[in-house]
């Protein structure tokens, strides 16, 4: 086990590096991807004695999941955690969204999540992919349409990437309620107490948490296809 | 050593075998002190024997309820586990009797277990684990009373994981984990269901209660684990 690889695409900062960091104390050897926050990236991987891996999940997975099997010698999970969302698509104004908006995060959303397992699955002998999706690819979203679309996308793909990888590698998704990363500082301080209102644990989710998740799935050999709700039991769906 | 769940108590009813006992042992090897009821005595010493120094508490849920909670003094984690398909037959050969039986054994025993629980969980902020089963979510030929009783038993997860928190709730949902004496046919069909071309082992499902019995976000959730027998929600 002790020698086992781990990619996190999108580890620079909040789930990402939460879920590298995990990894990293479970004795993966863990590469942390970024785009374009190498520092962030470097810092992070420091911290455990892993390695920054450049690379955007839209369009160079190969040469990334390539690069890390070269640096590491071998892949046994990837986490597809990379996402594209921002500020100006948190919006209910069906007239904001562009197509700009709309390439940008289903690149990295949704091709990316398909890229870089395509390029995972050529690449594993066994393994797990462990994807996130978020709770309003399950029951909507007034907020975040181009979001949702794009998560409600990655739920379907990792049923079927399941079935099409299946007996060598394990495909399941993370339904994440409201963690606490960079989202929500576009709260207003209101909203979001109301938010965390609503939650029955009382409380937004902690990136760690979000990593004790995708460790379980990396380590349990018969959980597949799979959709695992984190979320408090905000929706109980 | 896991030690994790060190100073906790934890109770697992249908302990004495198959993924009871497996989920009475990994709880005890995280470090927790674990009480395992169930209706016979000779299976749960047995159990007690090969996991280490546990409680034992000979139980039938459909009655012995009250007498079982006079051996729980406290209590941070109840897996509602005991249960079991007794009859297997199609719709039409389902007497009413049976329907009632299977409800009593998956559901209420569950349910009356929950309510004797509630006072010590909600002291200790603890959690539930009711084990379901795949048919619970997407029914096929396992009967329909059982198949009902469990989709009841995931429904009442979902409305505890609202109504009782802090404590939460959780379900899993084992997919064909062969534990008696099944024969190779019925493994085989089973197996063959699965994604995985293979039926599940204990562990992998204790390793699962032990997930929602640790990770302090997850509630309300309805956790699959049977090698991708079902893919819905």
């Amino acid at each position: 086990m002790k020698d086992k690889v781990a990619l996190i695409t999108g580890g620079s900062r909040g789930n990402g590096a939460a879920i590298a960091r995990v990894f990293a104390a479970a004795g993966y050897r863990v590469a942390v991807n970024y785009r374009k926050s190498r520092a962030d990236a470097e810092a992070v991987a420091k911290t455990f004695g892993g390695v920054a891996v450049k690379g955007d999940v839209g369009k160079d997975a190969d040469q990334l999941v390539d690069g890390v099997v070269r640096k590491l010698g071998r892949l046994d999970v990837l986490v597809n955690n990379a996402g594209a969302s921002d500020r100006a698509a948190w919006t209910d104004d069906l007239e904001a969204v562009t197509d700009e908006m709309w390439d940008r995060i289903l690149d990295t959303d949704l091709r990316g999540t398909f890229r870089c397992s395509r390029a995972a699955a050529r690449v594993m002998k066994k393994g797990k992919i462990i994807n996130v999706t978020s709770i309003p690819a399950l029951t909507g979203e007034r907020e975040g349409i181009v979001y949702s679309i794009a998560k409600a996308g990655v739920l379907g793909m990792t049923k079927s990437l399941a079935m099409i990888l299946a007996p060598r590698i394990q495909v399941n998704c993370m339904a994440l309620g409201s963690i606490e990363t960079g989202w929500v500082e576009w709260l207003p301080p209101a909203l979001r107490a109301s938010y965390a209102a609503a939650i029955p644990v009382g409380r937004f989710g902690r990136p760690e948490e979000v990593g004790e998740l995708a460790l379980f799935l990396a380590e349990n050999d018969w959980v597949t296809g799979q959709t695992y709700v984190l979320d408090g039991g905000e929706t109980r769906v | 050593m896991d030690n994790s769940l060190s100073g906790k108590t934890a109770l697992v009813t249908g302990g004495s075998r198959g993924i009871g006992k497996a989920i009475a042992r990994a709880l005890y090897g995280a470090g927790a002190r674990v009480i395992i009821a169930g209706r016979d005595p000779k299976s749960l010493i047995r159990a007690a024997k090969e996991i280490g120094e546990i409680i034992c508490v000979p139980a039938d849920l459909r009655k012995d309820v009250k007498k079982l909670f006079r051996y729980v003094d406290r209590l941070d984690i109840l897996v509602n586990n005991a249960g079991g398909m007794e009859h297997f037959g199609t719709f039409e050969k389902t007497p009413l009797a049976v329907w009632k039986r299977s409800f009593e054994l998956n559901l209420y025993s569950a349910v009356e277990v929950t309510r004797a629980a509630l006072p010590h969980l909600r002291k200790s902020r603890g959690s539930i684990v009711n084990i379901a089963s795949d048919v619970g979510r997407r029914p096929f030929d396992m009967g329909p009373d059982y198949c009902a009783a469990k989709a009841a038993l995931i429904n009442l997860t979902r409305y505890l994981a609202a109504e009782l928190a802090p404590v939460r709730v959780n379900a899993v949902c084992p997919g064909p984990v062969v534990t008696g004496d099944w024969g190779a046919p019925a493994i085989r069909k089973a197996a063959a269901r699965t994604l995985a071309g293979r039926t599940g082992t204990p562990e992998e499902v204790a390793q699962t209660v032990l997930f929602a019995v640790k990770c302090g976000y997850l509630n309300g959730a309805v956790c699959g684990v049977d090698g991708g027998t079902v893919r819905t929600p």
